[in-house]
């Protein structure tokens, strides 16, 4: 055995195999992205933490995060806007921690995507757990793991086939992805439909929707599918599955105002302010929405009970109409022109001052 | 700090060219090792380095005194003190909720109403590991088996070697101690043989482990479901390979890094699942932990030197500690009890039966051996005893009807990769990864070699913990 020998083969080849792999990817049109992982989350967290900023924060769902652009927040309020809205997570946790856990006192804007905010009001509920997830890292992270997450950052940006994430995308090309993309018919079942990565993702966790998913129709209804709106339609109305599911939503309903409320009314007597927004969906995504979580029952009734300022997009005829490419976020150039009028609308209601806005 | 991390291969980086550069003595050297075994464990929970001075300490105070100390009681207290801190240490950290949890069920089987909080106790990382590796430092000096530490940074490296810290070889004082009295330097064959081992743990761990075993392993014994037999040995049989990829992968890590710096650490791993028998099983599989519960434990208990039954009992004994040592649950009390029923019985047949064995009847023998353990996987990987109950009806094929979760691609993925792996285990029993090394021509080494480079950089993980961290 010549071990020198062996060594030098093995860093040759496998470097020859990672730079293969890795231009073979950009030429299948794969280009570096960060992926909007636990680390970069936990980022958020702690600069929401320690920052002395000016600061306004958002919390939600994927819609507040998409809806809500950074740089256009920053150069009309002259505010610093911590992104801490969760995908697939309700903000009920979030809100909870920053009451029990900081001294914040400033301006929440809470995003309520109607399915994800109405239907979690336990610790099991699947979008509760999404964002308790993130905030149990960020309590329990590592100095390790934070090295890792910066060093982990220029691979991010630098490499097609490197990723960090904790979405399990099925374009990720990471071995257990490829492999998974393997699997055909089923004796486990139906496959569910594939999920695509559609976001662009910046550092400061400012995320736009990608420009694929904007321009390119046959890609945008991959991701249609991907949220499952045939099955859900297919819920029919008379079944007892059906009656079962919407019993099941109104006590969660009942139960998620109940608990809002009650930390909403805790922490203004501390002396802060919560917005509640309604961030555009369209098509058949809204019009499930509207027949299952219909407005008045839900959105009026969260509205009603707590007391807070409220904007939904459907009361506003500049918010209506926007580019939703797969019905439920909007595209970059209809997120930036959001996150502006939203800015106004805040203005002209008192909840933001008038000479924030340049 | 993981071996399957960023951080850790810059951190292996600095370590190794600090280690190498002509600009630090010895001593100094040593120094460098020891205060880079502290960041690496400190970078984890910085706080909780101060249980590992404790111990350090304790150990080191204990040590100094039974070499010298003549009079039997005060050697004895010097003893216990050593225990005490140590095992009061993973009593507390390790036991603790699972004490307190067993003295609220019995007060309330006995009718009294009692709630107890759990307390938030963190468990330490490797606190089992670095525990049992002091105390057979003191244990040996009682018994004047081993010679003192001459230094306390010796003793202190010792106890905090970063390779072996956190999960093994738990390694003997008169294996270790003394490799740190002469300056150490790997040889340029030793150094590559020690990436060549770095890479293979990796690839065990990132490749094998977490990427190709682990998930079918994760939707089987989450499912919460009665599930179809062949789903419950899929994903049983997946949990093996992912235990043995895991765990061996960390140790061949630990092996190959301590190497790199020129010291040498002992296997901890022999092909175990072409082991025939249970006794065979034990010699191959965490063989620094298996000597220890054997040298501290079983022969103290009286061994097999005390007639049949003391020494059933005492194997018996040894085993269900074993499994509570695992983890704090009786999960693994039951996975120990099964392991010292396997290892009785064995001894029973052995003295009624004498099979000579060839390639033919090993191979099934290894066979059956493998399906057994299988069996005390089941406990050691369900969390609750109605989730063991489950899969191993599933397993034996009295559950009607089961469920199907796993796709048929998973099915052929975890078969096909068992197997490879139980051969591989049987072709390799009686010879060792060197001696197959020596034989393979340089080009092929180096081909293998990189192709597992490449397949750790494609599956990337997300830096997934080593099982073991959690005993």
């Amino acid at each position: 055995m010549n071990l020198k020998r062996s060594f030098i083969l093995a860093t040759i080849f496998g470097l020859i195999l990672i730079v293969g792999w890795e231009l073979y990817w950009r030429s299948q049109n794969r280009t570096p992205n960060l992926d909007d992982n636990k680390a970069l989350w936990a980022q958020q967290w702690s600069k929401f933490e320690t920052s002395n900023e000016n600061k306004i924060v958002f919390i939600g769902s994927s819609r507040i995060l998409f809806d809500i652009q950074r740089p256009i927040w920053k150069k009309y309020t002259n505010t610093d806007a911590i992104m801490l809205g969760v995908q697939g997570g309700t903000p009920l946790p979030i809100l909870k921690q920053v009451l029990e856990d900081t001294n914040y006192k400033g301006l929440i804007v809470v995003g309520v995507a109607p399915d994800l905010f109405f239907w979690a009001s336990e610790i099991d509920d699947f979008s509760w757990k999404r964002s308790k997830a993130l905030l149990d890292y960020s309590k329990d992270r590592t100095y390790a793991q934070r090295i890792n997450q910066n060093l982990s950052i220029p691979l991010q940006k630098n490499l097609a086939f490197y990723r960090d994430g904790n979405e399990e995308w099925s374009d990720d090309v990471d071995l257990a992805t490829l492999l998974k993309n393997l699997r055909s018919g089923e004796r486990a079942g139906p496959i569910p439909p594939p999920f695509f990565n559609f976001e662009d993702v910046h550092l400061d966790r400012n995320v736009e929707m990608s420009t694929k998913a904007t321009q390119d129709s046959v890609f945008a209804n991959t991701i249609i599918k991907a949220w499952g709106l045939d099955e859900w339609e297919k819920e029919i109305e008379d079944s007892e599955e059906y009656k079962k599911m919407q019993k099941d939503i109104e006590n969660k309903r009942n139960k998620v105002i109940s608990y809002f409320s009650k930390y909403a009314e805790e922490y203004t007597r501390k002396g802060g302010s919560i917005v509640l927004v309604r961030c555009p969906s369209s098509g058949k995504y809204r019009d499930l929405e509207r027949r299952d979580f219909p407005r008045e029952e839900f959105w009026d009734s969260l509205v009603n009970n707590t007391n807070l300022p409220s904007i939904h997009f459907e009361d506003y005829p500049q918010l209506m109409g926007l580019k939703i490419p797969e019905l439920s976020h909007l595209s970059k150039e209809d997120a930036n022109f959001f996150t502006l009028e939203l800015i106004k609308i805040f203005k002209q209601e008192g909840i933001l001052s008038n000479n924030t806005l340049q | 700090m993981l071996f399957n991390s960023l951080s850790f291969i810059v951190f292996l980086i600095i370590v190794l060219a600090l280690y190498y550069a002509p600009i630090l003595t010895w001593v100094s050297k040593k120094r460098m090792l020891l205060l880079s075994s502290y960041i690496f464990y400190g970078l984890w929970n910085p706080p909780l380095v101060i249980l590992l001075w404790i111990s350090t300490l304790v150990d080191w105070m204990a040590g100094k005194k039974l070499a010298i100390e003549e009079n039997k009681r005060k050697r004895k207290l010097w003893l216990l003190l050593s225990m005490f801190v140590n095992l009061g240490f993973l009593g507390f950290f390790k036991y603790g909720n699972f004490l307190l949890e067993n003295f609220t069920a019995l007060l309330n089987a006995i009718g009294i109403e009692f709630q107890a909080r759990p307390m938030d106790i963190i468990l330490p990382m490797g606190i089992s590991f670095y525990t049992f590796q002091t105390m057979s430092y003191t244990i040996d000096m009682y018994q004047k088996r081993t010679e003192r530490a001459r230094t306390f940074l010796d003793f202190a490296l010792y106890v905090t070697f970063f390779p072996q810290l956190v999960a093994g070889p738990i390694v003997r004082a008169q294996d270790l101690i003394s490799q740190f009295y002469e300056e150490k330097k790997a040889t340029i064959n030793q150094f590559l043989w020690g990436v060549f081992l770095l890479t293979i743990g990796l690839f065990q761990k990132v490749v094998l482990a977490d990427t190709l075993l682990s998930n079918t392993a994760d939707d089987v014994y989450g499912a919460g479901k009665v599930l179809h037999s062949l789903d419950a040995w899929t994903g049983t049989l997946a949990f093996s390979g992912q235990i043995f990829f895991d765990f061996a992968g960390y140790s061949t890590c630990a092996i190959g890094i301590a190497l790199m710096l020129g010291i040498i650490l002992p296997d901890n791993f022999r092909y175990p699942y072409a082991s025939i028998g249970f006794s065979d099983l034990w010699r191959r599989w965490h063989i620094s932990l298996s000597t220890w519960l054997r040298d501290y434990l079983y022969i103290p208990l009286g061994g097999n030197k005390h007639g049949i039954i003391r020494m059933y009992v005492a194997l018996m004994v040894t085993m269900l500690l074993g499994g509570l040592w695992h983890g704090a649950a009786w999960t693994f009390v039951v996975w120990g009890a099964l392991h010292g029923i396997y290892l009785v019985v064995e001894r029973l047949l052995r003295s009624k039966i004498h099979i000579k064995i060839n390639a033919f009847n090993g191979i099934l023998l290894a066979f059956l051996t493998y399906t057994l353990v299988n069996f005390t996987w089941v406990f050691f990987r369900a969390r609750e005893f109605s989730t063991a109950k489950n899969i191993i009806a599933s397993m034996l094929f009295i559950n009607d009807g089961g469920e199907k979760i796993v796709p048929s691609f998973d099915i052929i993925k975890v078969f096909v990769l068992i197997s490879l792996l139980f051969i591989c285990h049987w072709i390799m029993r009686n010879t060792s990864m060197k001696d197959v090394s020596l034989k393979t021509p340089a080009w092929l080494l180096g081909v293998v070699w990189g192709i597992m480079l490449f397949l750790i950089a494609i599956s990337q993980g997300s830096g997934e913990q080593f099982i073991y961290f959690q005993f």
